[in-house]
């Protein structure tokens, strides 16, 4: 609600900058301004465009302008720019055309020049961090993670290991249907009655303890992407294991209150 | 009780877990040798027990006992499969190869049974298919009643070598009739091929070469050969050791050119090596000599060395069929956990609406 009411304060600041400035060109055209016009002529137009200026800034800052922690100080930097540049407009108003001198033109050109730069870096330092914001929150919307159950993701993990593994295992879905047909081959006597000789090694296979190991997940890896992943993974999970305990104490609470009653 | 099956151009073997911590390896050559049928060799081959099959006037002797036949009479043995896949030249390929899958796999202790076939990868040189090989090796092994599961050479060869890594790392299967290279990571494949080269590919080159027979060729390899001594130029042993040579920097060639078309992770690769041409004394110390003078652009942390014993289940030879049994034990422990699940949930469900 705050945001909503600051972004309309900052439209309404910038569509009033927008009509200073718009003023300032038409009594500029309207009197026809020259380097010999009449000072307060001058006054009125620079006056009014230089004000305009500094409250279109202050508008587009107004709009973009983002909550703490970011916005900490681009509020101050946005007031003090937009001040700033107000003081170097009054001072010229102050100054023309009789001080209108060295140092005093620097002083004002200085006090706008600054204004002007700091809420045009302001606003732009704004828009680029509310971009950044708003993909974020858009991945995290349609990321949907909360709608799965720690044990969801940890099977959907080792379905997926396990797919990988099967898949490069596999090569064609097609099964060729052997016809049992009646062989010309007649099997000796050894092939029929004898038994297939066999070697048998002393062999614990542990290798398939290792292997369940690896397809499943559970090997430890010194690698950047795959710990990274793992990572990412955890905090999902944590952010799903408090997100549950919340429904859950509130669920107490309410079943609590309920029993109260 | 799962199984892992091993279809190699030379030898399919079949392993499965033995009485308490071993394994039980079934081995059949993939030859067989054509005779005369006749009341005299019908007896004799008896007597012997010797594996064979008769069609017509023609028997057909299986297995080992081919090669020494082959040996004795002096006649050619015939191979069901030619560069690691079902030889399209020999129209007796099929029932042969069925015939030895029904030996060495035998039947079901219970229908579904899960087995892991090992098939090889698509050749980076030559237009061969592997499909059709590794669909009806497959049908093969579904008929007597198994679930199976296809899995590739070099890939059962990281899940046999490589599980102290994570099963990270290069798998080599030099075969006899191509040689399969999977580069994993995690025990996912990242890179997977093969080459249409292998011990046989030696066998012929040195025989064109050296104008000696290629039956002959292959027992010298077998007996008298290593990698390590020198021999006298025009000798079989100095072509075999050049033959050799040009096989493995073929093979790392082939690594490095496909490696380069992928972004393998930042990880050592340690390589494991298998398969019966591997076998040949110094092969390995030859091919770390290569490798390192190879430049890949992966981190090669070692290449692992597997000491060839005739009684040890390293032996280069059952390191692909113990790969595919590693991967059917897996998958039978990870159906045994799925079910499990599924039967509390349903117990808690019950439990639940009482």
């Amino acid at each position: 609600m705050e945001s909503k009411l600051r972004y309309y304060f900052g439209s309404m600041v910038f569509l009033s900058g927008l009509i200073l400035s718009i003023s300032a060109i038409g009594f500029a055209i309207m009197v026809n301004l020259k380097r010999t016009s009449d000072p307060s002529e001058i006054i009125t137009t620079y006056g009014l465009l230089g004000a305009g200026l500094s409250f279109i800034l202050l508008g587009i800052n107004l709009m973009v302008s983002q909550r703490r922690p970011y916005g900490l100080y681009s509020n101050w930097v946005m007031i003090f720019g937009f001040l700033s540049s107000i003081f170097g407009v009054t001072l010229f108003a102050s100054l023309y055309p009789g001080g209108w001198a060295y140092p005093n033109v620097s002083y004002v050109s200085f006090a706008y020049a600054a204004g002007i730069c700091l809420l045009s870096g302001n606003a732009f330092a704004n828009a680029v961090l509310k971009l950044i914001e708003e993909r974020s929150t858009q991945l995290a919307e349609t990321g949907s993670v909360n709608q799965y159950s720690i044990e969801d993701i940890e099977k959907e993990v080792e379905k997926t290991l396990n797919r990988s593994f099967s898949d490069a295992t596999s090569f064609s879905k097609f099964n060729l249907g052997i016809k049992e047909e009646k062989s010309d081959f007649v099997p000796g006597k050894t092939l029929k009655e004898s038994k297939q000789d066999r070697i048998e090694v002393k062999d614990s296979i542990r290798e398939v303890e290792c292997l369940q190991n690896t397809i499943s997940g559970k090997v430890k890896v010194d690698d950047y992407g795959i710990d990274l992943t793992t990572k990412m993974l955890s905090a999902t999970m944590k952010q799903n294991a408090e997100v549950q305990d919340k429904s859950l104490s509130s669920k107490l609470k309410t079943k609590l209150n309920s029993m109260r009653r | 009780m799962a199984k892992g099956l091993d279809v190699g151009t030379m030898n399919i073997i079949c392993a499965e877990k033995g009485k308490g911590d071993s394994i039980s390896f079934a081995q059949q050559r993939n030859a067989f040798l054509e005779m005369e049928a006749g009341d005299l060799a019908q007896n004799m081959l008896n007597s012997a027990k010797i594996l064979y099959t008769q069609k017509g006037d023609i028997i057909n002797v299986l297995g080992e006992d081919a090669f020494k036949f082959s040996n004795v009479f002096n006649k050619p043995i015939r191979r069901p499969m030619k560069q690691g896949i079902i030889s399209p030249d020999e129209k007796e390929s099929i029932p042969m190869i069925k015939l030895i899958i029904e030996r060495v796999l035998g039947q079901p202790e219970k229908d579904g049974e899960i087995a892991y076939i090992s098939v090889p990868a698509s050749p980076v040189d030559s237009n061969v298919n592997v499909l059709y090989h590794s669909k009806t090796v497959e049908a093969l092994a579904q008929r007597l009643g198994y679930q199976t599961n296809l899995i590739d050479e070099g890939l059962a060869v990281v899940f046999s070598e490589l599980g102290d890594f994570n099963f990270t790392g290069i798998g080599i299967s030099v075969g006899a009739g191509m040689t399969n290279i999977t580069v994993a990571y995690l025990a996912t494949p990242i890179v997977s091929f093969s080459i249409a080269r292998g011990g046989d590919w030696i066998d012929e080159q040195v025989s064109s070469a050296t104008g000696v027979a290629n039956e002959r060729i292959t027992a010298i390899k077998e007996s008298d050969f290593s990698l390590d001594s020198e021999y006298e130029i025009g000798s079989v042993q100095g072509a075999l050791a050049l033959y050799y040579d040009a096989l493995i920097t073929y093979l790392i060639a082939n690594l490095k050119k496909k490696l380069l078309e992928v972004a393998p992770p930042d990880a050592e690769f340690p390589i494991a090596i298998a398969g019966g041409s591997s076998r040949a004394k110094g092969f390995l110390e030859m091919f770390e000599k290569r490798i390192s003078e190879a430049n890949l652009p992966i981190n090669i942390s070692k290449v692992k060395k597997n000491k060839y014993t005739t009684s040890d289940s390293k032996d280069p030879i059952y390191s692909i069929a113990r790969g595919c049994l590693i991967a059917s034990l897996t998958r039978e422990e990870a159906e045994v956990v799925e079910e499990n699940g599924e039967e509390k949930t349903e117990k808690a469900k019950k439990a639940a609406t009482a």
